[in-house]
């Protein structure tokens, strides 16, 4: 799993890569909550063109920075179709600005 | 288990290591043996030619002694000896001076009758003095040695002989007491090439045997005959003690490194011990856990029928505790019922999942509507959320006289619905939020008819992100067609063989997720 993170002025930018699991959502959590207090008040743009598969905490790692980010402003960013599909299972499309 | 297995690693590596010294040292040693024994050899065979000089040198003295005492008996003779008479009282006198010799003195005339013959011939013949060995008028070699001198008058003339006999035994006897403890075989022989005596012994010839020969100063020629198997012998015998010497110090140099190597890694050891028990004990209290949340779930050992249909749930954590849930409870002839699972996997999960029982199992005794169960879990669970941890669930409730299911899914998996006629499907449903997002979520009711033997089939994506270890998953469309071809089973068997497919598809790849199946099957007649 490899992130990054991109600091703008008024906007995050996160990119997730490869499988975001129970395991490699650790990791990044600890970098999401040292960056949570940043990403206050933001747009927070997530690309998940390149993520491959998420499970139910990496969801809940996407859920987390939305609560983090301004109201509204998290997006979703290349999401690949199977990815789609948990989200809408889930109901959970809604509740991000899918680009 | 870890500690055993440490334990374990570290015998074998410590035996491995002590096995890779000795072969290291024992290459070593051969090659280096092998280097001394060449020069061993040469060593032994110095020595071997030292000792001969020694020995040789107490043979000469011996037959230099003989030699003096045969001059100094002739010198005497020259003087005292004149007629038959006297030279025989000179030979018993001076024979019983020669008795620690072994030799016996003669003085003959010429016109004695002497025997052997050739010994006489030789003597007047050959030469002052000479060696040799006597053989009798059959040519039979006599078992004595003969060193005779001439004795001559004041006119120089000679006038008899003084034979000095020494029997070969005696000889022998102090020839061999010149051998080392390894036998080698000794001939003696003037330098002239007269033969003194050859020692009644084998000699080897040739390439069989080691021969040296040591002149000393007063002529005669000492020859030391060595089998060679005698030699091989003997140089073993002399690296013998650097072998014992060897093998001591392997071993000494082989007991330190064991243990310097346990004397080392005793801490590693020691910690590990630690954490092994530390470890142990998380164990332990993990599966007293897992007991508990098991006997919560309330397990089924046999299908159950009650108010109209058959149920059967099971549950199996990825680890000691999951995530996952189910519950049933019949309320006012009604079947209330739930699967949820709760974000993540393991104790945290697990916390959580005990919440959402004990919520649901509350508020299912007082309410038949499956939307004001969820809402009420999720105001609960969405107060102080902070690390987002949300829960998916499907809460229904079945009227068996209306054959309809009123439920509320919050974000779960949609459900098969298993009809015995072959349209096997998956639900449709607008569907919610999970619970314990956001406490002012509305979660709205939907419902669905079942006929007679249908199958509802609920689960959790355990079943359908089961992934094998070429990272495939078991997915949707594999779910449904498994439903379809197992559309005439009852629930327990149906969750059975879904639970073999499964674990046939993951062929032994990690549990990836929590996995829970519970399967409500309507009766065909119920009244």
């Amino acid at each position: 799993m490899e992130f990054k993170f991109v600091e703008k002025e008024n906007e995050l930018e996160i990119t997730l890569a490869g499988r975001l699991d129970t395991m490699s959502s650790e990791d990044i959590n600890a970098k999401v909550t040292e960056m949570a207090s940043k990403m206050a008040g933001k747009m927070v743009t997530v690309d998940c063109s390149d993520l491959e598969y998420i499970s139910s905490s990496g969801i809940r790692l996407l859920l987390y920075i939305r609560k983090s980010a301004a109201p509204g402003q998290t997006t979703l960013k290349g999401v690949r179709p199977e990815i789609m599909q948990i989200l809408k299972v889930t109901k959970l499309d809604s509740m991000f600005t899918i680009a | 288990m870890k500690d055993e297995s440490f334990h374990k690693l570290t015998s074998e590596m410590t035996l491995w290591v002590c096995a890779v010294v000795l072969f290291t040292f024992v290459i070593g040693l051969c090659a280096t043996y092998v280097a001394e024994l060449r020069e061993e050899t040469q060593n032994a065979r110095e020595d071997m030619v030292a000792d001969m000089k020694i020995s040789a040198r107490s043979i000469e003295n011996y037959m230099i002694g003989i030699e003096n005492t045969a001059k100094t008996a002739t010198l005497l003779a020259q003087k005292d000896v004149k007629d038959e008479k006297t030279h025989v009282e000179f030979e018993e006198k001076i024979n019983s001076k020669l008795t620690f010799y072994g030799c016996r003195i003669e003085i003959f005339s010429k016109k004695d009758k002497v025997e052997p013959k050739e010994a006489w011939d030789y003597s007047f013949t050959k030469g002052e003095r000479h060696w040799t060995s006597l053989y009798d008028s059959k040519n039979n070699k006599k078992e004595v040695a003969c060193y005779s001198l001439p004795i001559y008058n004041n006119k120089q003339e000679k006038t008899s002989i003084l034979a000095l006999f020494i029997s070969s035994e005696v000889l022998d006897s102090i020839i061999i007491a010149q051998k080392p403890d390894l036998g080698y075989d000794i001939s003696v022989k003037t330098a002239q090439g007269q033969y003194l005596v050859l020692p009644g012994a084998n000699i080897p010839k040739g390439d069989n045997a080691l021969v040296e020969n040591t002149t000393i100063s007063n002529g005669w020629k000492i020859t030391y005959t060595y089998p060679k198997h005698q030699v091989t012998v003997l140089i073993i015998r002399r690296l013998a003690y650097s072998l014992v010497w060897m093998f001591v110090v392997l071993i000494v140099i082989s007991l330190t490194i064991v243990i310097t190597i346990h004397q080392i890694g005793k801490p590693y050891i020691i910690e590990q011990t630690e954490e092994s028990k530390a470890r142990a004990a998380i164990e332990k209290e993990l599966s007293i856990a897992a007991n508990i949340q098991k006997s919560i779930l309330q397990p089924f050992s046999e299908e159950l029928e009650t108010e109209g249909c058959k149920i059967y749930a099971m549950s199996k954590s990825a680890r000691f505790v999951g995530g996952d849930l189910y519950d049933f409870y019949v309320h006012n002839g009604k079947l209330q019922f739930c699967i949820g699972d709760v974000s993540g996997k393991g104790t945290m999960a697990s916390l959580i999942m005990l919440s959402v029982i004990n919520l649901f199992r509350h508020k299912a005794h007082n309410t038949d509507n499956p939307s004001e169960i969820a809402s009420d879990i999720n105001y609960t669970l969405s107060l102080r959320n902070e690390n987002c941890i949300f829960t998916t669930m499907f809460v229904g409730i079945y009227n068996p006289e209306t054959r309809l299911v009123t439920y509320c899914c919050a974000g779960h998996n949609p459900p098969i619905i298993v009809k015995e006629s072959g349209e096997t499907e998956y639900m449709s449903m607008e569907g919610c939020i999970p619970l314990g997002i956001t406490s002012d979520t509305e979660f709205t009711n939907e419902t669905v008819s079942l006929s007679p033997g249908d199958m509802m089939m609920l689960y959790t994506d355990g079943i359908t992100e089961a992934t094998n270890k070429e990272e495939e998953l078991y997915n949707d469309n594999r779910t449904l067609d498994f439903a379809k071809e197992h559309n005439t089973m009852n629930p327990k068997e149906f969750t059975d063989s879904l639970i073999s497919d499964v674990a046939k598809f993951v062929d032994g790849a990690e549990q990836s997720d929590d996995i829970t199946i519970m399967c409500i099957k309507t009766e065909k007649k119920y009244d």
